[in-house]
């Protein structure tokens, strides 16, 4: 696994994570037969066509979008709401539209961290029907060191009444659901179930991509997008490769009851094997969800164990507080028989880096500086799922009339829980790029271009920073645990520093 | 609401025009400059010039016509027509970036057009009796313009110098019923087949390839003199003249015959081209052309540029010393276009007081004061 974190900020040469909590079904080809609804046409073929002009429009969409997952329905969505003449087809290899979950259930392990940028492109009507979890702070400590690093909504706008959360968690079934809700009253959207597809022609600016379906029916449209998740089959479709590797972490997710409720503030601490857990809030507040990044073999082991001893293990890890970073001469200290001058230049360099430390925190001018204990977990209250992690990127993110989105571009790692707030980044962007085109009246292909060089270039700077983040937390020895305190010391105190990090993880890098 | 507000770009370096020259001569200087600015231009020889005229889809008569009265320069026609494999790619051809802001440019106006059409009908309870085009959904469409669902609804549009089809697409697919003339064949059948690949522009499209704008004023003259009709049904709405008049031999001809295919006082005819200053020339043919190479050495001959001024002037003058038509052409707006982001991502944005290299102005046919 060799990423260069250099090699990611240049165009040619990039890399992406793979597949976040947010794994949409992979788009197989199991056929089932008979696809719905492809009689009805937008437009009736012309009457005044050349002998040699055999296009007829039966099939044609404005916009074809494989994959009906969050980001797939979340731009059909977007485009119904601005382009509401555009026909638009979504293909989903689901049988049926996933149904809303019951209000009284215990909440799903696969929930998704939403910034507010992200909530803004899902629009208010789909919002407001959201079970959401709000938080308005996140801590991040680490096991072995006292820094804690605490952002608030106040980071995101000093003006407390807009400022009203950082973020928002929720669960796929329900976005899902009400998004095909919502693109079910729209009659220019048409989402066809049940679709397998067999072959792809990404198209070049003189002719439309078209897919064939596996029952012989041939779509026809000038911009087709994958928004089929990790393991996308329209990348590979359209040849377009993909950079990157899998981490040797996994994560585990399940859902936890709680002794105390849920405050608004979620938690992720990074421990002693580096990987991070994380406590994040339901609509539930008596519930929470855990995600923990490990090592698969530690991961393992602890899947099967006995429920009392891994909740056990859960509170120890999640409940200690900020703590001393061990000197290195902890075994030798107890011999002072020892070389005199080294131990000593070591120990008294250890203790002017503590000053440091606990300098900087006693000097802080965060608003909310205190260290917060997360609510205590009572039991495991759901099925425990687990995925690989990876991190990967297309090398493009369009080819002739092709555009992905989502996972399908890129996929990261969960800890900073920006997988779906990227896909929606995308999302955003490239209806804007849509847009530009239809009010012009052009070939909606026309501004693909722009959304692959916008997008690509602040995708990888968000997967450069994340995953330096993940190298830097899994190092474990005591000069890196110092050079981490600081580190986290200085973006904790340094409010510009922690709000611009603040942002940038709330509305994507802008640039 | 009429505004005259062409003097607001900025002044020329050379306020009027150069001398007017005829079509044959003009032609010859042309070729001489290309031969000596690039020995590469050697390549547009008799061979392609006389296969181009030979071209078995142009009938004799078009051919006569072609030659005899045109502003055409078969150099340039040749030299677009080269163009034709990357006229859709939105990488290759700056046109494509640039269209989106000539389209917001051309809604803009028609779009106030109607604003002040519709409050006419409203103080006028009379019939309304200049503006014949087809109303019968004019106001129901007008109530979806802020959701951008055709603006153009309804109306007759002439794209002159169509090339490849981008703009005529454009204004197809915002609701004109679009004819569009450009004087190469090989753009057209270009333009032909991309537009097949949308069920709008497949339709609502007229191509006419190797055809004039002189020549189409000639048809429609003589089709109303047949049919000795005094309606305005063959005239049009919309006229565009993008980025064409910076490529043609005669001006005053090709003002001449656009004027008389316009619908009087409600017709629009839309001009765009590059202004002459010292900034369009280090942009659009140093930058562009040879720094860049974003265009193909040779697209542009600065001394064919004109400032907004220029060009209302050379409209004045038709309007003088032509005693037979009793109407002339008058500016109504002007605006300049303004790159704002370098490739790959090209972006513009209209902006009123920079006309100084690339401007596009709005025109309307009125009656001789």
């Amino acid at each position: 696994m060799a990423f260069s974190l250099a090699a990611s900020l240049s165009r040619q040469s990039k890399f992406a994570l793979s597949r976040h909590s947010s794994r949409i079904l992979p788009m197989t080809t199991i056929l089932q037969p008979p696809p719905r609804c492809f009689s009805s046409t937008v437009v009736s073929p012309s009457t005044e066509n050349d002998d040699n002009n055999n296009n007829n429009f039966d099939n044609f969409y404005d916009v074809t979008i494989v994959g009906g997952g969050v980001v797939g329905s979340s731009l059909a969505h977007l485009i119904n709401r601005r382009m509401p003449s555009l026909k638009v087809a979504v293909l989903e290899s689901r049988e049926c539209a996933p149904s809303q979950p019951s209000i009284d259930r215990v909440p799903h392990p696969r929930s998704y961290a939403l910034s507010p940028a992200s909530l803004q492109v899902l629009g208010d009507s789909v919002v407001s029907r959201l079970p959401l979890g709000h938080y308005d702070s996140m801590q991040v400590w680490q096991a072995k060191s006292p820094s804690v690093l605490t952002f608030t909504a106040r980071d995101l706008d000093a003006d407390p009444s807009k400022a009203t959360y950082l973020g928002a968690c929720c669960e796929d079934q329900p976005i899902v659901a009400t998004l095909w809700e919502e693109l079910m009253k729209s009659p220019s959207t048409e989402r066809i179930t049940n679709a397998r597809l067999k072959s792809l022609q990404t198209g070049h600016p003189s002719a439309l991509a078209m897919a064939e379906l596996e029952d012989g029916t041939e779509i026809q449209t000038p911009v087709m997008i994958g928004a089929d998740g990790g393991n996308s089959w329209v990348r590979k479709s359209s040849g377009i490769s993909k950079i990157g590797g899998d981490y040797e972490q996994s994560a585990l997710t399940f859902t936890v009851s709680l002794r105390d409720s849920m405050t608004r503030r979620a938690f992720q601490r990074y421990l002693d094997d580096g990987g991070p857990m994380a406590l994040l809030p339901t609509f539930s507040s008596n519930h929470a969800v855990v995600v923990w990044s490990a090592i698969p073999e530690v991961l393992a082991r602890w899947k099967d164990a006995p429920e009392e001893d891994f909740v056990a293990y859960l509170n120890e890890c999640l409940q200690e507080g900020p703590q001393r970073v061990p000197s290195l001469l902890e075994g030798t200290v107890g011999n002072s028989s020892g070389s005199g001058i080294l131990t000593n230049l070591v120990y008294g360099t250890e203790r002017v880096l503590d000053t440091l430390h606990y300098g900087l925190a006693m000097a802080s001018q965060h608003p909310d500086p205190t260290f917060q204990v997360p609510p205590r977990i009572e039991g495991v209250v759901s099925p425990k799922f687990t995925f690989p992690l990876s991190c990967y990127q297309s090398t493009s993110y369009t080819k002739g009339r092709v555009a992905l989105v989502g996972d399908a571009a890129h996929t990261v790692h969960p800890m900073a829980g920006q997988g779906l707030n990227l896909g929606l980044g995308d999302v955003a962007t490239l209806v804007s790029c849509l847009e530009k085109a239809h009010r012009a009246g052009m070939d909606l292909s026309s501004f693909l271009h722009e959304y692959d060089s916008n997008r690509h270039r602040s995708v990888s700077i968000s997967l450069g920073g994340i995953h330096t983040l993940q190298r830097m937390f899994r190092a474990q020895n005591v000069p890196v645990q110092h050079i981490k305190t600081f580190g986290m010391n200085m973006i904790q105190n340094v409010g510009p520093l922690r709000r611009q990090l603040a942002v940038a993880a709330a509305h994507g890098i802008a640039l | 609401m009429v505004q005259s507000i062409v003097s607001r770009g900025r002044p020329c370096q050379r306020p009027f025009r150069r001398p007017i020259v005829s079509f044959a001569t003009l032609g010859d200087n042309n070729k001489n400059w290309y031969n000596n600015q690039r020995s590469s231009y050697c390549r547009y020889n008799t061979a392609t010039l006389s296969s181009f005229y030979s071209s078995s889809s142009f009938s004799t008569a078009n051919a006569s016509a072609y030659s005899s009265s045109s502003s055409v320069s078969p150099l340039e026609v040749n030299k677009f027509s080269n163009m034709s494999q990357s006229w859709w790619d939105p990488q290759q051809n700056p046109l494509i970036s640039m269209n989106a802001i000539r389209m917001e440019y051309i809604q803009q106006q028609m779009i106030q057009f109607k604003k002040e059409q519709e409050d006419m009908e409203q103080t006028n309870t009379g019939e309304d009796n200049s503006n014949d085009r087809d109303d019968s959904n004019t106001t129901s469409s007008f109530g979806t313009v802020s959701t951008h669902s055709l603006p153009l609804n309804g109306f007759k549009a002439l794209d002159v110098g169509c090339g490849g089809g981008l703009l005529s697409e454009s204004l197809a697919r915002l609701g004109a019923h679009v004819t569009a003339i450009d004087p190469s064949m090989e753009l057209v059948q270009q333009a032909q087949q991309h537009a097949r690949l949308h069920p709008v522009t497949s339709t609502n499209i007229m191509y006419r390839g190797g055809c004039t704008v002189e020549q189409l004023a000639q048809e429609a003259k003589e089709n109303s003199f047949e049919t000795n009709e005094e309606s305005n049904n063959h005239l049009f709405d919309i006229i565009c003249l993008l980025e064409v008049i910076e490529h043609v031999t005669d001006v005053e001809s090709i003002l001449q015959a656009t004027e008389s295919l316009l619908k009087p006082n409600t017709g629009r005819l839309f001009i765009s081209t590059l202004n002459r200053t010292v900034a369009s020339h280090l942009v659009a043919i140093v930058g562009a052309e040879y720094v860049f190479r974003y265009l193909p050495p040779g697209t542009h001959n600065w001394d064919q540029f004109q400032s907004p001024e220029e060009l209302h002037h050379t409209m004045t003058n038709l309007s003088n010393n032509n005693t037979t038509t009793t109407t002339m052409l008058r500016p109504l707006h002007t605006s300049g276009m303004v790159m704002t982001a370098l490739p790959p991502i090209w972006n513009w944005k209209l902006d009123l007081h920079n006309t100084g290299i690339n401007w596009i102005g709005t025109y309307q046919r009125t009656r001789k004061q």
